[in-house]
């Protein structure tokens, strides 16, 4: 991480501003997709329904 | 790079801005949200004809309303008759392989003025599944029949039952049923008696989030077309267990190809005649001329259900068939339980006809080899019963104005 934000403090001000945006809303649509994912899965049952006909 | 000085704030990665991040993670569940509602308007299930095995709780599938409102949506033509299809096993067609499930014959019955879907499930009352969909969709699609079966005196909850009843609560959370005074006091009740105040809230905040991100909607349809991420008992092995649901076929066990006596063994037989015999033997006392009467608590009981089930201007469109045992077993029944076994069914229909819906049997007349065991059909047992449904279906809907083009009453 510290040699990334090194590389990144050798480039222009705007680009880095434009990079930092890009990537934390990257990384924020990432997690949103994995938290509607575990909400999908913590409603699910723990045990499927087993169906007995009588 | 220096350490920095004691007291000094901690110093921020120039690649992690905060807002934005937040923004994303808005943005990513406003569009899984938005996703989720564009793919389940339509159907995504090509050819649907029922909810087989693979695409059912016992796979730990569970069809959402939006889903099964997509289905109707892409096939019922506005000029035609909706007929929905609920109830159990029997409905569903266990023991009737695709193609020759009873529902596509009342399909060919009732010809192209008519659309039928089978929204029937294993194990399900006849207020599950179909019957919430139906409501869900009654300004939609006014022209429309809900047909489900049941047994006489059988369960009836006006919020359906376990594993189906996540249905019900999907629609009453997002305001898609009717307000019905008698339901929403048997609803409030419920909670009351069986839910904890921990299992309330989380129930309700769950529906309130589905209701708003949709998750079980996109993730149905992620399953469904590309890749399935729940481990369940239908399909255990890798790969198939990741496999999209539309891969899964329907493989329905056809009950011509079980031999007879492998359907009706022998060391079963006892259990079965009692299930048979308790159709009706705690309900009734013998009255005067040997004549069977119907407990008074218990005929008080089932009109305060039937009544409850529906909402009352749902009824009149709403055909209940109760369903017969195979004769094999009912033919050991004495004279006198068979008048008996009758007698409820007579009731059974009378009261459900009374509180306003329309209401018949089937399975009188049929023979032993329509019967693939106690309860369910053959696929010629499930012709008969298209043919029925078929004339009380056309008659039904005769009488609701559907076949004049007027607008009619849900």
């Amino acid at each position: 991480m510290k040699l990334l934000d090194d590389a990144i403090a050798g480039l222009s001000p705007a680009l880095q501003k434009a990079l930092a945006h890009a990537g934390s809303l990257a990384l924020g649509i990432i997690l949103a997709v994995l938290l509607h994912y575990v909400l999908y899965r913590i409603g699910l049952p723990s045990k499927p329904f087993i169906y007995v006909a009588f | 790079m220096s350490e920095l000085p004691p007291g000094s704030p901690p110093r921020r990665s120039p690649l992690f801005r905060p807002g934005t991040f937040v923004l994303g993670l808005v943005v990513g569940l406003l569009l899984c949200s938005l996703v989720a509602r564009h793919v389940s308007s339509r159907s995504y299930h090509e050819g649907f004809t029922r909810f087989y095995l693979g695409i059912s709780p016992e796979a730990q599938y569970y069809p959402t309303l939006d889903e099964m409102k997509g289905i109707v949506r892409s096939g019922c033509r506005p000029d035609q008759t909706l007929v929905i299809v609920g109830g159990n096993s029997i409905f569903n067609g266990v023991g009737q392989p695709a193609g020759k499930v009873w529902t596509e014959e009342l399909q060919s019955q009732l010809g192209d003025g008519y659309f039928v879907v089978n929204f029937a499930f294993r194990g399900a009352l006849c207020t599950d599944g179909g019957a919430v969909v139906a409501e869900a969709l009654r300004n939609e699609f006014p022209r429309q029949i809900y047909v489900a079966n049941t047994s006489p005196f059988g369960a009836i909850a006006p919020y359906g039952t376990e594993p189906y009843r996540y249905l019900f609560w999907e629609a009453l959370s997002r305001g898609e049923l009717e307000a019905f005074p008698a339901r929403d006091a048997a609803v409030s009740d419920y909670r009351r008696i069986f839910m904890s105040w921990g299992e309330r809230f989380n129930a309700g905040a769950r529906e309130s989030l589905d209701r708003i991100l949709r998750f079980r909607d996109l993730w149905n349809w992620v399953g469904f077309n590309y890749l399935f991420t729940i481990q369940n008992p239908m399909t255990p092995h890798l790969p198939e267990a990741m496999a999209p649901r539309s891969q899964i076929p329907d493989t329905e066990t056809d009950f011509d190809t079980i031999p007879f006596e492998e359907r009706f063994r022998p060391e079963i037989r006892d259990a079965e005649m009692k299930i048979v015999r308790g159709f009706s033997q705690l309900f009734y006392a013998e009255g005067p001329g040997h004549a069977w009467v119907l407990s008074p608590k218990k005929a008080k009981d089932y009109e305060e259900d039937v009544r409850m089930a529906f909402p009352d201007d749902l009824k009149a469109r709403t055909l209940i068939m109760l369903s017969r045992n195979s004769p094999l077993y009912l033919d050991q029944l004495s004279p006198s339980e068979r008048s008996r076994d009758n007698q409820a069914y007579r009731d059974a229909i009378g009261l459900w006809q009374k509180a306003g819906y329309q209401a018949a049997e089937y399975g009188t007349g049929y023979d032993v080899l329509d019967f693939g065991d106690r309860t369910h059909l053959t696929s010629a047992g499930g012709q008969k019963l298209a043919r029925t449904v078929a004339d009380l279906v056309r008659s039904l809907a005769e009488k609701r104005g559907y076949t004049a083009h007027t607008s009619p009453s849900p």
